[in-house]
């Protein structure tokens, strides 16, 4: 009889993590620039006397630890290594403006006497990715600023007017009761019921998103809504040549951190370590499969 | 300034003009609605530039409250 093929794990194709309770997967990663699993073993000996050598050897940790190098970020990775569950949404045909609201002092948004709220009228098509700041300039006028040029162009071209990123070339008069659109951006905002009366300096904010099939909105780092669940994953390797594919199951993972690179000229890659457990009700670590079908 | 011949013509409520009447039944000249500082209205399609000391009878009533509050009459 001839000698076997020799098993070999080439490449790396998925990591799928999953749900320990239910079992089910949160996602799948495919983006991948690599996933080991390291096994580093402790061996403690006993030394003593005048021997250079061990009078014996026994084994002590084992660290099971499960690096990830991912190049993709879908939403469930801000669930399982950064301890909170995004917002995901579906399309917005028109966009979307948040919600304002007052930064410093009381006035800018106010039911009566301010804005009291922004709006995607006008053109849709003009809205642009960031974040606004509202600054009253007078009583009844105000300035905008916009966080980022980087969308600056979509739709009809916006332009910053000053080093403090104001995109308005003049304030903007409210009218009680009317709408004042932001010329260019695709929003307008809507005036308070009564008389107008700001005051000067104060701020407020709102977030917009330009039409968009789908976008995410996630807060990190809550004091009191940050769970990062222990979950379950299985580590697919390449298929081969020769078919033969290499799998782990690792039964119960926990994994805190995410970096997210913004390098000049590459695409971000978060690198996961992870700690691989005891799962008591499968009395394992992690499990390996291997095949090599014909 | 205005110069009209017809007091009656001068009442217009939302300007709340005052008259002031040099010779009674003759020549009135109306003073009021006068811009008593720099301002610039910005709203939507209505640009208007306003410098202390011009005439503000041409102003849209709607932006009267606005120039109200702004003490600029």
């Amino acid at each position: 009889m001839a000698l076997s093929q020799p098993r070999a794990i080439f490449g790396v194709h998925s990591v799928s993590p999953y749900n320990r309770t239910t079992g089910e997967f949160y996602g799948i990663l495919k983006v991948l620039g690599g996933s080991s699993l390291a096994l580093s073993g402790e061996l403690i000996e006993l030394m003593g006397g005048s021997s250079k050598y061990s009078w014996a050897v026994e084994d002590g940790r084992i660290d099971a630890e499960l690096s990830l190098k991912v190049r993709e970020y879908p939403d469930f990775v801000f669930e399982l290594f950064l301890g909170k569950s995004p917002t995901a949404n579906t399309a917005e045909a028109s966009g979307s403006a948040g919600a304002i609201a007052n930064k410093k002092g009381a006035s800018c948004v106010h039911a009566t006497t301010g804005i009291t709220s922004v709006l995607t009228t006008g053109t849709a098509a003009d809205l642009k990715f960031g974040k606004y700041v509202v600054k009253v300039a007078s009583a009844t006028t105000l300035d905008v600023f916009f966080s980022s040029d980087a969308d600056m162009a979509r739709g009809t071209n916006g332009e910053y007017q000053s080093d403090l990123l104001k995109i308005n070339a003049t304030a903007l008069t409210i009218t009680s009761g009317g709408t004042t659109a932001i010329p260019s951006f695709g929003l307008s905002f809507n005036g308070g019921s009564g008389a107008i009366g700001m005051t000067t300096a104060d701020t407020a904010t709102f977030e917009v998103r330009p039409i968009s099939s789908k976008s995410m909105t996630v807060s990190i780092g809550s004091s009191f809504d940050s769970t990062f669940p222990e979950f379950g994953a299985i580590i697919m390797s390449q298929k081969r040549g020769n078919q033969e594919m290499f799998e782990i199951d690792a039964l119960r993972v926990k994994a805190v951190g995410l970096p997210l690179g913004f390098e000049e000229n590459s695409f971000s890659e978060a690198e996961i370590k992870a700690k691989c457990f005891y799962d008591s009700t499968q009395d394992a670590v992690f499990k390996i499969r291997t095949v090599s079908p014909t | 300034m205005l110069k009209k011949k017809n007091k009656a013509e001068y009442i217009e409520p939302f300007f709340e003009a005052t008259f002031e009447v040099s010779e009674p039944y003759t020549t009135t000249v109306i003073s009021g609605m006068i811009a008593k500082k720099d301002f610039i209205i910005c709203h939507n399609e209505y640009f208007k530039t306003i410098k202390a000391g011009d005439d503000l009878s041409d102003i849209p009533e709607m932006y009267l409250q606005n120039l109200k509050i702004e003490q600029v009459y």
